[in-house]
């Protein structure tokens, strides 16, 4: 194999597998960002978590469907919503109907709690008070069904990931039914998981504002359901969580830079150099056709 | 025998499918009889069942990679590297969940006498008449109390070395002592010398405090759980190998993707070139440097996903939908051909 480009103006593929590397790694070990591009599906879930009002007794769910194949998109959009909800102190549950996320349940609440108690040193957020882990529960779209029938969801989920009972935990000391669900954002990278919430998390003269996360793959399925309304808001993989990241820190100065706003920009250096090989590719290819 | 049993996966088949047909389509009620009465107990079971489903991989996974390995056939070491995989993430997810069930069973008596202190009260004002006295069941609660908050606790805050947890460590421990100061006073009260009416509230106050002892422990446990052997090699395994290597197998498209796209992409047509200009002004319009180029490709990019993106997607989606359908049914009514068809010889 050449190492360079041949007469037949054929790339060796280790140049280009260098070029996206260095693309995607330069801007993470030298911690370089560059705005995001503004995106108007972020903003309406930004808009829609800003203007939440809990009434007492209501609280949110988040649902972490993802694995270690999708954290860089859906982990850093599930980090900048729990941000905003803690900072804003709405009270929210956080549970997955996929085994593979359980271990985030915990890692990322307290990676967000651990950068604000480092911003606000007089603040403190705890466990139970603020949020609750309920862990990993099977069933996907059986529980999801299960979740709309119940008269109290207590007992339907009845203790937390650490056994503790839900009666005993003061967030879930006043919700009852799903109608107690005011907001509810879920993140996924699988296929089919996001259409159940849609058509099971809801119930007569109910639906929650609802915000979803999804890989960059799945942004055109997702958009279907935006125009529609039966979503409020779409963060639109490593770009949306982007955006949604520098509409925090517009409105939190003290705000430090975050993973998803590099990785966006690694991103984008690594798009605009498969743009510019697809361009290349096109005209050696013409060249090489008319030598 | 194989006639039977393809009578009966047939008919398993449904009846399960017909339940959860009329479940969803039927109302709530009819008549006073409730179709989904025990709905929950129906769920359970079929979760029970596709749980049954990872045992069946692990036999599957026993059979297929262990033959390779006794009969050392081609690729027997990458089987083995999977089944000593397998066993060690099974070993230290049994310690792991050990760990935390002794951790819960410690606070599981403080939650049993609290809603024993509850019961009472219930019982009492349901008059219930084949008991012993409230204030002789509260001398006996009150006792059993005693003798669980006595009980000497060792927490390893040292093993915490992070420091914001260990100081939230300590407010747990500082909280829970002061919860077992409560109890004691409360205990100091002898129920014999009391009445029903004054037993009462304070067997409320004694269930409250008892309650949230238990949580404030359950915390602690957990955080010191965190900081334990066990724990960091179940971190270093999950976390440190299985996280870093499923991210890494599914960042490896990246590259490729890249690859194609030089070597494959080419406008050999209308159709090509139209899909291009689309993409690129796509990507453009959600990366930062789009923003260096023009300030309207981001708008561009929301209308093209919001028009003729969302066009294409809603019909494709009606389309596969009907397909969908179409099969569940063929599978609901066992028309579909499958492992259990009547052609199938038996080997």
């Amino acid at each position: 194999m050449n190492f360079a480009l041949n007469k037949n103006f054929k790339l060796d593929r280790r140049i280009i597998y260098l070029l996206v590397a260095l693309a995607l790694s330069i801007p993470l070990i030298y911690k370089y960002s560059l705005t995001p591009a503004r995106m108007h599906a972020a903003d309406l879930l930004y808009d829609q978590v800003n203007q939440l009002k809990l009434e007492a007794g209501n609280i949110a769910f988040v649902s972490l469907d993802w694995g270690p194949s999708t954290i860089a998109e859906n982990g850093a959009q599930s980090e900048v919503v729990i941000e905003h909800l803690l900072r804003k102190r709405v009270p929210f549950a956080l549970f997955s109907t996929y085994a593979l996320a359980e271990s985030y349940l915990d890692s990322i609440p307290e990676k967000i709690i651990k950068r604000l108690t480092e911003e606000f040193p007089d603040q403190h957020w705890e466990y139970g008070k603020d949020w609750v882990n309920l862990g990993y529960k099977p069933g996907a779209g059986l529980l999801l069904q299960s979740l709309a029938k119940s008269e109290n969801l207590v007992e339907l989920f009845n203790k937390d990931a650490n056994g503790t009972p839900l009666n005993q935990i003061e967030v879930f000391k006043n919700v009852k039914k799903l109608e107690n669900i005011s907001f509810l954002a879920q993140f996924t990278g699988l296929q089919g998981v996001f259409d159940m919430y849609v058509q099971f998390f809801q119930k007569t003269n109910y639906k929650p504002v609802f915000g979803h996360g999804c890989t960059s793959i799945t942004i055109p399925e997702a958009f279907v359901y935006l125009d529609s309304g039966q979503i409020s808001g779409l963060l639109e993989g490593i770009a949306g969580a982007a955006w949604y990241s520098q509409r925090l820190s517009q409105d939190n100065p003290k705000r430090s830079v975050d993973q998803g706003i590099l990785i966006n920009t690694g991103l984008g250096v690594a798009h605009l150099i498969i743009i510019l090989l697809i361009i290349a590719g096109n005209l050696f290819a013409l060249v090489a056709k008319r030598l | 025998m194989g006639g039977y049993r393809n009578i009966l996966i047939r008919l398993v088949t449904f009846l399960g499918g017909i339940y959860f047909f009329l479940e969803f389509l039927l109302p709530e009620e009819i008549n006073g009889f409730k179709f989904g009465t025990y709905h929950q107990q129906i769920t359970n079971g079929f979760i029970v069942v596709g749980t049954m489903a990872f045992a069946l991989g692990i036999i599957n996974l026993l059979m297929a990679h262990g033959s390779k390995i006794l009969y050392r056939r081609k690729g027997s070491l990458y089987s083995a590297a999977l089944i000593i995989g397998m066993f060690v993430m099974l070993v230290v997810s049994i310690y792991d969940w050990r760990a935390t069930s002794r951790d819960n069973q410690k606070t599981e008596n403080l939650f049993n006498l609290a809603s024993f202190a509850l019961q009472i009260n219930a019982d009492d004002q349901a008059a219930k008449t084949n008991l012993l006295p409230i204030a002789q069941r509260t001398k006996i609660l009150y006792d059993a109390v005693n003798q669980e908050i006595k009980t000497n606790e060792n927490f390893e805050i040292d093993l915490i070395n992070d420091q914001r947890k260990k100081n939230l460590a300590n407010s747990y421990l500082e909280d829970y002592k002061n919860k077992l100061n409560q109890i004691e006073n409360i205990l100091n009260n002898s129920p014999e010398s009391l009445v029903a009416q004054e037993i009462i509230p304070l067997n409320q106050n004694l269930a409250q405090n008892l309650n949230q002892a238990a949580v404030i422990k359950r915390k602690l446990l957990a955080l010191i759980y965190e900081f334990s052997k066990v724990k960091a090699i179940y971190k270093i395994l999950y976390e440190g190998l299985f996280t870093a290597c499923g991210s890494a197998m599914f960042a490896l498209l990246g590259f490729y993707i890249a690859s194609a796209a030089f070597r494959a992409f080419r406008i050999r047509s209308m159709e090509s070139a139209i899909m291009l200009t689309a993409a690129t002004l796509v990507m453009l319009g959600q990366i930062p440097f789009g923003l260096w180029i023009s300030e309207d490709l981001p708008t561009i990019r929301l209308w093209l996903l919001q028009v003729p993106s969302s066009a294409a997607f809603r019909a494709i989606k009606i389309g596969a939908s009907v397909a969908l359908l179409s099969m569940a049914c063929r599978m609901w009514l066992s028309i579909e051909s499958g492992s259990f068809a009547e052609n199938k010889k038996e080997v």
